[in-house]
């Protein structure tokens, strides 16, 4: 019962943490924190998803970025406290009785570098459950409010490496590539009986969807950026990429897992009737490897205080895997897997990411916003800096994936080739709709 | 109790969001007693030898939440009627709950109800008891619990005890992690 229930809680905060974690973790600038996550210049996002940006001079004193960022972790002084014996906290200790995968998964998703400066407020209604042996209702006051009424899940679209060399804008490398995604989605019934109260009824079937995915491999890469007209002060820039994906191996399943109700919802002695139906497709690592090309392009126009660009990655990327092996699996009371069929032919698709990005800088003031859809949604930043001598103020406003708006402000001192930043950002989790607030601080070296 | 797992998913989301909300479980004992026909139990005194004051033992599907959760508040609702064939005197009806079908009737019982009978008359006695011991409390965060009945009878007197509601609620607080 415990493993069920943590297993759900589990999926209920992935799915909600999912999307502020896609956009806001691992942002480790103070600076940036306090314009709302905005990605300024060849900073943050712009330079991933943009190709061209590889041939746009750095604006570092344009945009008074520093060249250097240091974060200054106080968020883990924070939860050293709260876990003083983190060794043998029995909540991380997988071992024990009392190990809370929540939290865990909580910690990594939400890694404790910043400090908490207002918690996120958690539901506190009371919920009731109508048990009889022939009936069974929930209600779960504001707490069905948590439950997605929407597909929710986890996915990205990674590089971890990208070695390679170039000459005059050209380049050759080897990209890395992981494209994961983990969704799932409640089916009407379940979800009326959880987020609506509606009674079970007889032979029904409770369930959801399921869909999960990891593939990954490499993909010597060819790409050119340069300045296609203009100068250092005014000019366009493009930039595109053609890569020759390489696939190591991925897996792949999908289908429905739930439960059934029978002609009285209580009755006999086994307490649970799930069922699963999922077909799942794999090419392991040592098969025949997966291939397909795809590509990037991106453009960029800089004009004295203004910089405009779009980029686009992955266009086309069709990965084919000619030797994929398919298998069925049923449970109902037991289960049972069958072979489908053997060394065929199936594709995978990486999803089509793009960013489109605006600054603008002037004097002492810097204004900026950019849109990155990394094929789940689009996350929306807009924000910006005045410096005011030794100081500087900033604000900021964002969209996540879930489409809640969150506000980043902050501010810095700067002596000389040194700075303290600190920027403060709210957030929204999984368990609530009201927003806590996070402080993170950073040096900056200039 | 093919439902059961319905229940834990939505025990789930409530856990998972509760807070220090307390969740609230309106169990209706009687439905899974009048399932079974363990309703009724007739009494007859003085006893004769042989035979059975009680209901074959009963099983509840409770909450099964195991022991980290604390258990507020168990409180039983119900009404009994004591339909009464002949004779005057007095009837008791025990419910007795377990963790064990063996040791059901072993014990004392959680709660019981009394009625003056007289001849071909029905004595309805309706009962609301709070059970204050911890122990007692805890035992309903088990998955499966015993239940059993028993009527005992004072005076020559025969009739049947029948059961017309008995529901269970049980309030815990939010520690199941």
């Amino acid at each position: 019962m415990r493993t069920f229930v943590l297993g759900f809680g589990l999926v209920v905060l992935l799915g909600g943490a999912a999307a502020p974690a896609a956009a806001q973790w691992l942002v480790t600038d103070a600076r940036r924190i306090g314009m709302g996550g905005l990605s300024l210049g060849r900073s943050g996002s712009t330079a991933r998803y943009n190709p061209a940006y590889r041939a746009v001079a750095e604006k570092a004193a344009l945009h008074g970025q520093p060249k250097v960022t240091i974060p200054i972790p106080l968020g883990i002084i924070q939860f050293l406290h709260d876990h003083p014996h983190l060794s043998s906290d029995p909540a991380f200790d997988y071992k024990s009785r009392g190990f809370n995968p929540i939290l865990v998964a909580n910690t990594i998703l939400n890694l404790p570098l910043y400090l908490e400066v207002k918690q996120a407020p958690t539901p506190t209604n009371d919920v009731a459950f109508t048990i009889g042996q022939d009936s069974l209702r929930v209600n779960l006051g504001a707490t069905s409010q948590l439950v997605p009424e929407d597909q929710f899940g986890i996915s990205g679209s990674s590089r971890p490496l990208d070695p390679g060399f170039g000459y005059k804008g050209f380049r050759v490398g080897v990209m890395g590539w992981l494209h994961d995604d983990a969704e799932l989605q409640l089916g009407d019934k379940l979800l009326a009986f959880l987020r609506d109260s509606v009674p079970a009824r007889h032979n029904t079937l409770y369930s959801a969807d399921v869909h999960g995915l990891v593939a990954g491999g490499f993909a010597p890469t060819v790409s050119y950026a340069g300045r296609i007209a203009g100068d250092t002060a005014r000019g366009f820039y493009a930039g595109g990429a053609l890569h020759y994906y390489v696939g190591v191996g991925y897996g792949r399943t999908d289908g429905l897992v739930g439960d059934s109700t029978s002609d009285t919802l209580f009755a006999g002695s086994n307490p649970v009737n799930p069922i699963g139906r999922t077909l799942t497709q794999y090419s392991k690592p040592g098969n025949t490897l997966g291939h397909g090309i795809g590509g990037d392009i991106g453009v960029a126009w800089v004009s004295g205080p203004i910089e405009i660009g779009f980029g686009v990655n992955d266009i086309g990327a069709t990965i084919t895997w000619p030797d994929t092996r398919l298998d069925s699996a049923f449970y109902n009371h037991s289960g049972y897997s069958k072979p489908v069929a053997n060394h065929v032919e199936t594709k995978t698709k990486l999803p089509v990411s793009y960013i489109a990005n605006l600054a603008y800088s002037v004097g002492n003031t810097t204004l900026g916003a950019d849109v990155l859809n990394t094929g789940r949604g689009s996350v929306v930043h807009v924000g910006g800096e005045q410096r005011l001598g030794l100081f500087a103020v900033r604000g900021g406003v964002a969209r996540d994936q879930r489409k809640r708006i969150e506000f980043g402000f902050g501010g810095g001192v700067r002596f000389g080739g040194l700075g303290l930043d600190v920027g403060f950002w709210t957030h929204t989790n999984s368990l609530s709709n009201e927003r806590g607030i996070t402080m993170a601080t950073s040096l900056s070296i200039y | 109790m093919r439902a059961k797992w319905l229940c834990l998913v939505a025990l789930t989301v409530a856990a998972a969001g509760c807070g220090e909300g307390r969740a609230i479980f309106d169990i209706d004992v009687f439905s899974f007693l009048s399932g079974a026909k363990a309703d009724t139990l007739p009494y007859v005194g003085p006893l004769p030898p042989g035979v059975p004051d009680t209901i074959p033992v009963q099983t509840v599907q409770s909450l099964g939440l195991g022991s980290s959760s604390v258990v507020d508040t168990v409180r039983f609702i119900g009404s009994v009627d004591f339909v009464n064939a002949s004779g005057t005197g007095s009837v008791t009806f025990a419910v007795y709950f377990d963790s064990l079908k063996t040791t059901v009737y072993t014990g004392t019982p959680w709660f019981s109800v009394s009625g003056p009978v007289t001849p071909g008359a029905t004595t309805t006695s309706p009962f609301d008891v709070d059970i204050i011991d911890p122990a007692m409390k805890r035992l309903f965060l088990a998955s499966t619990v015993y239940v059993g009945i028993r009527a005992s009878a004072t005076g020559t007197i025969s009739g049947t005890a029948k059961l017309s509601a008995l529901r269970a609620r049980v309030v815990i607080q939010d520690k199941i992690f």
